[in-house]
């Protein structure tokens, strides 16, 4: 049993190797439940999207480091953002009340008074969901139900 | 409820600004807009934990003290000052040696210690261990509270570094408190807050007074489990 907080989780990220930018009034970690939670201005950035909430509540795993003695594989299963959600990248903005990221099924939703803005286009719904590896969106149950298609996969940046 | 799949077309009436304008009309035929959308798909920004996590250090600092008991301490007979003291022990199955360049009782209190270099060593059941220096420290025998309050670090096997103004340590209950800023540097990135306070063990980690960290993706080992991505770093990338 590791003894207390493990190390840091690796963190997640869409196989970006982006580092990651956080800011929160308070930070709490309850390694015995594995959660933790930000709570206040919570501000996450990385590269060219942020995403901004009231609070964001973060489920992980993974063994703990100090058992193995080698930084611990800890992964982010899932987290929940409430309040306020913004998700903005580039010209693309997505807000609602609620929002989840699952990485195991690499799925995302975003609940309550949706509006999805991208550049002039807006669309208002009560659910957006998304799946993180296609990037195919569904925005529905509100006036206005629209379905954003990606075109071409991007291609990776070259670094 | 069927949902009526639209694209959006790039002529669309453009959003208006207020909201019982908000309605986007869509009917007429929509060229392929074929922007790109990948808005949360690049955007997974909850690493920030990562870090918060690298508190494991934050272990080996609440392990430091729970057991130690200072009674022991011995005094020259001459005087009140003992000159590199040192304590080491078992407790709860955490080796520890702890040394100070000096250590002083005050007059009024004989029950509180005054302790200057503080060196210890915390070595974990799982053989990770903590070094934690401080340039000064205070020990009270009765409410079993160690504050040490100047020049305080500690460095882990891991490869994590806390500095800190002050930490306040119930040495009974284990819990480690400051609520003066407190940073964190380890290979998942950093930690700056402008307190923390530790309980449970270390399973339980509170940052407050603010809380800004840089989370560092760090490649996942082969054979990681397909789960939650962790960041892959692919070989071209070095550290920038």
């Amino acid at each position: 049993q590791g003894t207390g907080v493990s190390d840091a989780f690796r963190g997640f990220g869409a196989n970006s190797n982006d580092p990651i930018q956080v800011e929160a009034d308070a930070f709490e970690v309850q390694d015995r439940d594995q959660t933790a939670v930000l709570t206040g201005n919570v501000q996450v950035r990385q590269k060219d999207s942020t995403l901004k909430a009231v609070k964001v509540k973060i489920f992980y795993e993974g063994k703990g480091v100090a058992a193995a003695g080698s930084p611990g594989a800890q992964q982010i299963r899932r987290f929940e953002a409430d309040g306020k959600v913004v998700i903005n990248q580039g010209d693309q903005t997505a807000t609602g009340d609620h929002g989840w990221f699952d990485m195991r099924s690499q799925t995302a939703q975003l609940t309550g008074n949706v509006v999805l803005a991208q550049g002039k286009s807006v669309g208002r719904g009560e659910k957006l969901d998304v799946d993180l590896r296609t990037g195919v969106y569904r925005l529905t149950g509100g006036r206005v139900q629209m379905l954003l298609e990606p075109s071409a996969p991007a291609k990776p940046k070259t670094p | 409820m069927t949902d009526i799949d639209m694209d959006l077309d790039s002529r669309m009436v453009p959003a208006q600004p207020d909201a019982a304008r908000g309605q986007v009309r869509a009917r007429h035929a929509a060229s392929r807009h074929s922007r790109r959308v990948r808005l949360l798909k690049i955007l997974l920004p909850i690493a920030g934990v990562a870090i918060a996590l690298m508190v494991a250090a934050i272990v080996a600092l609440k392990s430091f003290l729970p057991g130690i008991n200072m009674p022991g301490v011995l005094f020259s007979k001459d005087g009140l000052t003992m000159v590199e003291p040192r304590l080491s022990g078992r407790a709860k199955n955490r080796a520890y040696d702890v040394t100070a360049a000096r250590a002083y009782q005050s007059l009024d209190n004989p029950k509180v210690v005054t302790l200057e270099k503080i060196d210890g060593r915390i070595e974990m059941p799982d053989q990770t261990w903590a070094k934690i220096e401080a340039k000064h420290g205070r020990y009270d025998g009765t409410t079993q509270k160690l504050v040490l309050d100047e020049g305080l670090s500690v460095v882990t096997s891991n490869g994590y570094r806390i500095e800190g103004a002050l930490a306040n340590v119930d040495l009974d209950s284990g819990r480690m408190t400051s609520d003066r800023p407190v940073t964190i540097d380890g290979p998942a990135g950093r930690i700056e807050a402008g307190g923390v306070d530790v309980t449970d063990e270390g399973h339980a980690i509170r940052f407050t007074g603010g809380v800004r960290m840089n989370l560092l993706p760090v490649p996942a080992k082969p054979g990681e489990p397909a789960g939650g991505p962790a960041f892959r770093s692919n070989s071209a990338e070095a550290g920038r």
